[in-house]
């Protein structure tokens, strides 16, 4: 579609960047404790975009001449964006860590980050991936930063801005050669002009102009675009910057970092997968030749990214550090989908998506609140919590459980979904990375519970009250943990959204 | 004529680069990135693409570079001047430096034709082209970009006003 008219299937985006706009300029008007009102425009303008969103539905056509695509895989992921979004917002009022006086700017920040993710996930031109990726990262850089009086936020920021800078560069250099290879910036046409046989890697090996010049080009511009990506991605080696930001951010924003850009992350690396480097086939795609195979480079950055994760979770003992190498683990998991890439693994990915938002934000908002009366993170002030608060324990226990994979909770379907597809993918041929997955699942099983240990079966200091949170926050809470033992019966619409999503 | 010019530009724009890169007095450094940004503005110019020739020179050797030179001058680096550079870096430096080159040569032995007919891919070079492009097919990343850099510059006082309340 044309530019003009594809502005009547861009309304949840301007929706959401009018809600930006507004915010901005309200932010200018109130003065003192009236700026965390700005909350309530925010909200609503995200309820609105799902609204429009919801009302729109996906349409599959290429908008803006071919710059994004409103497809049902899009779509998937703008929903858990939204709903991130949205429940971020809402907890994000509870945070301790957020000054009032720049909870305008928060939530300026927080609409925008949406914004880049959606495109991350609709792009079809590598001209937008880019401006995409750098929306999401620069603005994730100053919510990074935004603890007052705090070095680690500050040294957080920083760490994220250089890694961030070096990993975008890095991005920038493969999209030039893979626009030199084709001359083209739209993802369909480069990877219909790859697989000209004087490009692709089989055809031309044996003719004599060899395996230098035909496939290491293509191989190096799709691992420099795989490094930009496992950046935001926080896949192993590219995490470091993963664990401090995490901590140095305030709870809200960790949060939103772990789900959002993770998501978007694997949205545009499903999208590069299946738009670039592979061609479809009758289970799913697969890779053009044997030279341009990414399937074993990609298995050991899963294999990498879940063992350095868990193993790196095992010691800590700040809330938020652990929970942030957990994330870094969930993301290995998640790339063994992208292994084989059929349609079953990235259905697996897709519902395994739905279930992490829940579940990840869900253990991020109890902190929240938790953190809001003990004022820390730190696991050895939480002695006791879950008898402090029987409510938001439970809750807990339920989320990191379900983090853990353990039945009867969603996160046990999602990886049973997962390692299945793997399993049963060429007669098992992958079966030896779902054991390491295994034996990974059984190692985080031991530091989720060393939480459950801390706040159950420890007893809470002398003097130690009750900790109370809102009635609605705890609500909201107690049904997200109701949503995921109902997951593990009532798995099937999830499923058939997934389905739907890759149709 | 054009091969000679090229060539004495890329050569000196690579000399400029490592220069920039090892002399020990950071304003040295700036001045010779200063000739590297004009010698890329020349390679642009050869290849037909005057308007980002000009962009070359107005906004990087003429505003970010001096914006680059005020920071360092601000901060009096005496004592970082009298430190060798990079020192042990040498061969990590010297490897990727080389991967790249051998890189761009494999890709430019590789090229798909229409881009590697280097007139033909900058043919649209000229304001008019660029501007043709920017508002047609381009226009919703250009559009995208005054959202990132309104958030850039939002974040950025964000930044300097939490220090400012901090002390």
């Amino acid at each position: 579609m044309g530019n003009l008219e594809s502005l009547s299937r861009f309304a949840p985006e301007l929706a959401l960047c009018g809600t930006l706009a507004f915010v901005l300029l309200l932010d200018l008007f109130l003065k003192g404790r009236e700026r965390p009102l700005a909350w309530l425009p925010t909200a609503a303008g995200i309820s609105l975009a799902i609204a429009l969103a919801l009302r729109t539905g996906p349409g599959g056509v290429p908008l803006f001449g071919g710059m994004i695509v409103d497809d049902a895989l899009g779509f998937f992921f703008k929903m858990i964006f939204l709903m991130s979004a949205l429940g971020v917002v809402l907890y994000a009022r509870d945070s301790r860590d957020i000054a009032p006086s720049y909870t305008g700017e928060f939530h300026v920040f927080t609409l925008a980050v949406t914004l880049g993710l959606f495109w991350m996930a609709t792009a079809r031109d590598i001209v937008m991936v880019y401006l995409a990726v750098e929306i999401v990262s620069i603005t994730s850089y100053v919510l990074a930063g935004f603890v007052r009086k705090d070095v680690r936020s500050g040294e957080a920021a920083l760490k994220y801005v250089i890694y961030g800078g070096v990993a975008s560069g890095v991005m920038i250099f493969g999209i030039a050669i893979l626009y030199g290879l084709t001359g083209s910036t739209d993802l369909a046409t480069i990877g219909e002009r790859l697989a000209s046989p004087s490009l692709s890697g089989e055809g031309a090996l044996g003719e004599g102009r060899g395996f230098l010049i035909d496939a290491a080009p293509i191989l190096s511009a799709y691992v420099l675009v795989l490094a930009g990506i496992a950046f935001k991605m926080a896949v192993a080696p590219f995490h470091m910057w993963c664990p401090d930001v995490y901590e140095g951010a305030p709870t809200a924003v960790t949060a939103f970092l772990s789900v959002g850009p993770k998501a978007a992350g694997f949205a545009l690396l499903m999208r590069f997968l299946m738009n670039v480097a592979l061609v479809p086939s009758a289970e799913g795609w697969v890779a053009r030749g044997e030279a341009t195979d990414l399937s074993a480079l990609l298995a050991l950055l899963s294999v990498l990214t879940m063992t350095i994760g868990n193993l790196s979770a095992i010691r800590q003992t700040n809330l938020k550090r652990l929970l942030a190498f957990s994330s870094i683990a969930h993301a290995g998991y998640l790339l063994m989908g992208c292994v084989i890439a059929t349609r079953a693994s990235f259905e697996a990915m897709l519902f395994y998506f739905a279930v992490y938002v829940v579940m990840n934000l869900g253990a991020f908002f109890t902190i929240i609140l938790l953190a809001r009366r003990i004022g820390s993170e730190d696991l050895p002030q939480y002695a006791g919590a879950g008898w402090r608060s029987p409510v938001l324990g439970s809750a807990l226990v339920v989320f990191l459980v379900s983090l853990t994979g353990l039945p009867p909770t969603g996160g046990f379907m999602a990886k049973f979904w997962l390692f299945s597809s793997l399993i049963r993918f060429e007669g098992g041929a992958w079966t030896w990375l779902v054991m390491v997955a295994l034996v990974n699942s059984v190692i985080s099983l031991f530091y989720y519970f060393s939480i459950v240990r801390v706040i159950f079966l420890q007893r809470p200091a002398e003097g130690a009250g009750p900790i109370r949170a809102g009635w609605l926050a705890q609500a909201g809470l107690g049904g997200m943990a109701a949503l995921l033992v109902v997951l593990q019966v009532r798995w099937q619409p999830v499923m058939e959204w997934a389905q739907g999503a890759l149709k | 004529m054009q091969v000679a010019a090229f060539y004495a530009m890329a050569g000196i724009s690579v000399l400029s680069a490592l220069l920039a890169v090892t002399r020990r007095n950071p304003v040295h450094s700036m001045l010779w990135l200063l000739v590297l940004f004009v010698q890329v503005a020349g390679i642009f110019l050869l290849l037909g693409a005057e308007f980002l020739a000009a962009v070359q020179v107005i906004v990087y050797a003429g505003a970010i570079l001096v914006f680059y030179l005020f920071v360092v001058m601000l901060l009096n680096l005496a004592d970082e001047a009298s430190l060798p550079r990079f020192a042990p870096h040498w061969p990590l430096a010297a490897v990727a430096g080389g991967a790249c080159a051998a890189l761009a040569w494999l890709v430019h032995d590789a090229v798909f034709s229409p881009a590697g007919d280097a007139a033909g891919a900058f043919s649209q070079g000229s304001p008019h082209g660029i501007g043709m492009a920017l508002f047609g097919p381009f226009l919703l990343p250009f559009e995208v970009v005054s959202l990132l850099l309104l958030v850039a510059i939002v974040g950025a006082i964000v930044l300097m006003r939490r220090k400012g309340s901090g002390s």
